[in-house]
């Protein structure tokens, strides 16, 4: 990692240059990466046709287009099951795993550290900005190399108030981005990334609290990996995870995907989805790749696909974040109705131009893309299809199921329906042990009506792809009652 | 090349040399010599009524025995026009078991590699191990010990990881393992259970030890272990229930393994023919599993030697219990788990590679001894006959007769060309009539599921002629028989006799008819 200070443009952009380019930025330059549109004209051709024929053939020929329907489901289902699976087993041995010891992370001596930008993008926070100061201040790390950017929205009075209340200036530069459409996290970030200047880029949440030798464990590791990692994704830990049985569930399902999963999508070489936080990049890289999409609600994951298409791939290390886990079921939905829209619009953006996507990611890598980034929503919402086939079946063996559907794709489904709810329950039970949390166990044996919640939350987010696609729901913070009110 | 990329090849390779070598053994024994097990072509008659007969369909597998077996030796079955014995011999299931068996080296190789942490003394027990002559024929007959024994070492190889490192994927093998196992064999359940019930023990005692409170480690540890097992019993019987309408048709039905059990008359064998099958496989298999024990009691990493040697010994118990009581025959094969688990108990001793040694050389002298004599090896002794080059005495030259007759009766129905559906036949008595058919569409079958319309009423649906056996033994219990009694005999009420086949081997006679009316 050199010390020198990276080639930056001479003059600071002024507050009218910047946000033109937060907002409009990778549109102009990378229009076919950008969100702010859902559909290319290609695109909406080709779904209009099939929205036409699907109507048409339900009028004239209902059994065989329900019928191809559901086969078309099952095997997406079952393909998208088969390579959590097989991701599971990839990733399960923590080969994967990059992993610094503290005694690594602590023998790079100050003068061989880069600057580190540390953007804190928050809206409508002011109970959290204590901690945040909190969380930050212990990070170990030399306090003038650190270049931390406290990004609130410029109409934000009470958390404005809040970080002046808090000193906050004393840690960070406080910056307010001017209020505009639409209104991200992702165009925040974009916004404060123009006044950075450290040589690795992160992004942390104000109600955050990283493991304080996390820069340091980030800098050992790109130094040990080499050029071609311009990115490592920190785990996401949740410190609330026995507040209730949805923190349960998703404390154990976190657990998962950042020991389990995203490890094994590096062990299987497919493009990985970032976190919304503690993903550490190399300033230069990210802003050649265009920095974040403002009209994607899940501006990471998309990212994180870009950036693998620009021949970048990603390491996920072993340094917890803990942040808080959504403990309300109506947030909660909130929030993953959301993710799911965000997938769907970044499978949308990548699909794009298929051929270059193959030529870029490669086979394995598109295959991984397609099911990990579209199969997520789609397994969430597809199965209450299954659950309901079935229920209909135990209640009597209805004939017009079985003169529907010729017996292979019915019982496809259903065979999809006990595999993919087991394997839920099984990797569950799995989380639970390597998070060392035995006690979850009940919760995990609970798993299938957790998937109610994600199909609902699915379904939720299909409706809002095509009303309001990059309409951000809010997500409240400061659920977990551990709160000292200020 | 880095090392595990080199490891990985060279198991690939001996994987496919041992594959090899046990295909042409099993060939020469099947093809060459005619020395077949009933089993294995039954099932491989079961895979062909899925893809060739006259009402193809996957259920056609059938819900009395397990569906790995049969389901695996689906894909060989295209090849036919190139290789036909495949199919009219049932050498197809000698490819699948080959493989099992060739695998099963494999995972005992890598068990004792792991626990001795010397590639030398791995060899040499996996040498031991297949030159043992009951493993050697079990790896060439085609029967489902191979699968049953592979997917058994593999859930021991990642209990012992478990026990000694006590990391999670080791459970998740295990697990996965088991539920293949069971798909295997319904006797896996025992192993489940008795695996199950070690790592639930174990990590009980030794979290006593860490004083936390709570047994939810322990059911965690245990559930990781058993849950994939309980996925496939359910999901067997369910898929069962859903086509049969019985969820336990291996339990209940009519065609299930008691129920020919107690057809051909087995009411148990005492406890001294049991020894004498079981050590004569493996003489030291007593002394090394006492000095197991007193071993394990002394070192402080008890649970790895549990770990290693229970579960397979569960197993061998269920075997003994079972032909004791009577409920199963009393097949030398159903003891083969002896073999590496004496194996696996010395694995576990101080001194490895002597153990190792003492008991694999002694094994297998007296295990070809156990195989020929015909009280013991009562399945297996027509191998002396083969060695010898001719038949020792009329049953061995019998059972190297088996299935000449039927496929020869197979030629005769084959030269009367018939249109499909003209002849109805039992399979589970005359299977290979069937197979060594080139015209599998002509026969009316229990799979099919117009079976039993048309046996009621043969005339009007067709059915010109009829395979009948007698109604003895596994006879008793032929649909056909059931239906028209006396119609081996005489005709019964629907029939005329047209040809009798006495059988050269040892399955029951044929007798070829046709049929002249419904009935009344």
């Amino acid at each position: 990692m050199s010390t020198a200070a990276p080639p930056r443009a001479a003059a600071v952009p002024t507050p009218e240059e910047a946000l033109a380019e937060a907002v409009g930025g990778l549109r102009r330059r990378k229009p076919s990466a950008s969100a702010a549109h859902v559909l290319d004209p290609w695109q909406k051709v080709v779904l209009a046709l099939l929205l036409v024929i699907v109507a048409v053939g339900l009028v004239l020929r209902p059994a065989l287009v329900a019928t191809t329907l559901t086969a078309i489901c099952t095997v997406a289902y079952i393909s998208a099951v088969g390579y959590r699976a097989l991701l599971f087993r990839a990733g399960l041995d923590g080969r994967a795993l990059t992993v610094v010891t503290d005694v690594d992370a602590r023998v790079i001596p100050e003068s061989r550290l880069p600057v580190y930008t540390i953007l804190v993008p928050a809206y409508d926070e002011p109970g959290v900005v204590d901690r945040l100061v909190k969380g930050l201040g212990a990070l170990e790390y030399p306090r003038e190399k650190l270049d931390i950017k406290l990004l609130l929205e410029a109409d934000d009075e009470a958390t404005i108030t809040a970080a002046r209340t808090a000193h906050a200036e004393r840690l960070a530069d406080v910056i307010l981005v001017p209020p505009s459409e639409p209104r991200t996290k992702p165009k925040a970030c974009n916004y404060g990334l123009q006044f950075a200047h450290g040589e690795i880029t992160t992004i942390y949440d104000a109600e955050d609290e990283p493991d304080p030798l996390q820069l340091r464990r980030v800098v050992a590791a790109f130094d040990r990996l080499g050029p071609e990692y311009a990115c490592i994704q920190a785990k996401l830990v949740y410190h609330n995870a026995d507040q209730n049985l949805v923190t349960r569930w998703f404390a154990t399902e976190y657990g998962l995907w950042f020991s389990v999963f995203l490890p094994g999508l590096v062990a299987l070489k497919a493009p990985i989805p970032l976190g919304g936080t503690s993903n550490h990049i190399r300033t230069d890289v990210l802003i050649d790749a265009g920095a974040w999409d403002p009209f994607n609600v899940t501006e990471d994951a998309d990212l994180g696909i870009r950036l693998r298409r620009e021949g970048m791939l990603t390491a996920v290390l072993d340094s917890d974040t803990l942040e808080e886990a959504n403990s309300d079921a109506i947030n909660w939905i909130r929030q993953r109705s959301r993710w799911y829209k965000g997938y769907l619009q970044t499978l949308l953006v990548h699909l794009r131009h298929p051929v270059q996507l193959v030529r870029e990611l490669g086979v394995r890598g598109t295959i991984g893309f397609l099911l990990t980034v579209g199969g997520t929503p789609l397994l969430a919402a597809c199965n209450p299809i299954f659950w309901i086939l079935a229920g209909l079946w135990i209640a009597g063996r209805p004939g017009v199921i079985e003169a529907l559907f010729p017996p292979w794709v019915y019982y496809a489904a259903l065979f999809s329906l006990i595999v993919g709810n087991f394997l839920t329950l099984y990797t569950s039970i799995i989380g639970a042990r390597l998070m060392s949390a035995p006690h979850l166990l009940w919760s995990a044996l609970l798993s299938p009506l957790y998937w109610i919640l994600m199909s609902t939350a699915a379904i939720k987010a299909l409706v809002q792809l095509i009303t309001k696609p990059s309409y951000w729901e809010k997500t409240v913070h400061g659920l977990d009652h551990t709160d000292d009110a200020p | 090349m880095n090392p595990t990329a080199w490891g990985a090849k060279v198991a690939v390779a001996w994987f496919f040399t041992v594959w090899a070598a046990l295909c042409a053994l099993g060939w020469w024994l099947l093809v060459d010599q005619g020395f077949v097990i009933g089993d294995a072509v039954s099932r491989v008659g079961n895979a062909w009524a899925t893809t060739s007969s006259r009402d193809p369909h996957l259920s056609a597998i059938g819900f009395v025995f397990s569906p790995l077996n049969t389901i695996s030796l689906i894909p060989l079955l295209p090849l036919r026009p190139l290789v036909p014995e495949l199919v009219t011999y049932g050498y197809a299931a000698v490819v699948v078991a080959a493989a099992f068996m060739s695998g099963a080296v494999i995972e005992l190789f890598r068990i004792v590699r792991e626990h001795t942490r010397n590639g030398a003394v791995a060899l040499l027990a996996a040498v031991l191990f297949l030159g043992n002559p009951v493993v050697l024929l079990y790896g060439a007959n085609g029967m489902s010990e191979a699968a049953f024994l592979f997917f058994g070492l593999r859930a021991t190889r990642g209990l012992a990881r478990w026990a000694r490192h006590d990391n999670t994927d080791g459970l998740v093998i295990a697990g996965v393992a088991l539920a293949f196992a069971y798909l295997v064999r319904y006797e896996a359940a025992i192993v489940g259970a008795a695996a199950a019930s070690v790592v639930f023990a174990t990590r009980v005692v030794r979290d006593r030890r860490r004083m936390t409170p709570g047994l939810n480690r322990a059911l965690t540890d245990a559930l990781l272990v058993a849950l994939p097992l309980g996925l496939a019993f359910v999901g067997w019987a369910l898929a069962s229930w859903l086509v049969t309408g019985e969820p336990f048709v291996q339990f209940s039905g009519t065609y299930g393994n008691s129920a020919i059990a107690a057809a051909e008359g087995v009411n148990g064998v005492g406890p001294v023919q049991l020894a004498r099958q079981t050590f004569g496989m493996t003489p030291l298999l007593v002394p090394v599993l006492a000095l197991a024990a007193y071993v394990a009691v002394q070192r402080p990493m008890r649970a790895l030697p549990f770990a290693l040697v229970v579960p397979c010994l569960a197993s061998l118990a269920f075997s003994w219990v079972s032909i004791h009581g009577g409920t199963t025959f009393d097949f030398l094969r159903y003891l083969l788990i002896a073999v590496p688990v004496a194996m696996l108990a010395a694995t576990t001793l101080p001194r490895p590679a002597i153990a190792l040694t003492l008991v694999g050389v002694v094994a297998i002298p007296a295990a070809w001894a156990t195989l020929t004599d015909p009280d013991l090896g009562v399945q297996e002794h027509p191998v002396r006959s083969i060695v010898a080059g001719h038949p020792v005495d009329d049953g061995d030259a019998q059972h190297l007769a088996e299935f000449h007759t039927e496929r020869r009766l197979a030629q005769y129905i084959d030269g009367l060309h018939l249109p499909d559906g003209s002849v109805i036949v039992d399979t589970s008595s005359a299977f290979a009539v069937v197979l060594a058919s080139n015209h599998p569409k002509q026969f009316v079958i229990p799979s099919d599921r117009d079976f039993n319309r048309i046996l009621d009423q043969p005339f009007t649906s067709g059915v010109r002629y009829a395979l009948t056996v007698p109604a003895i033994r596994r006879g008793r219990d032929d649909a056909l028989n059931k239906r028209y009694p006396g119609i081996y005999g005489s005709g019964g009420e629907v029939a005329v006799p047209v040809l009798a086949a006495q059988n050269d081997g040892p399955d029951l006679d044929l007798k070829f008819v046709r049929i002249v009316r419904d009935p009344e």
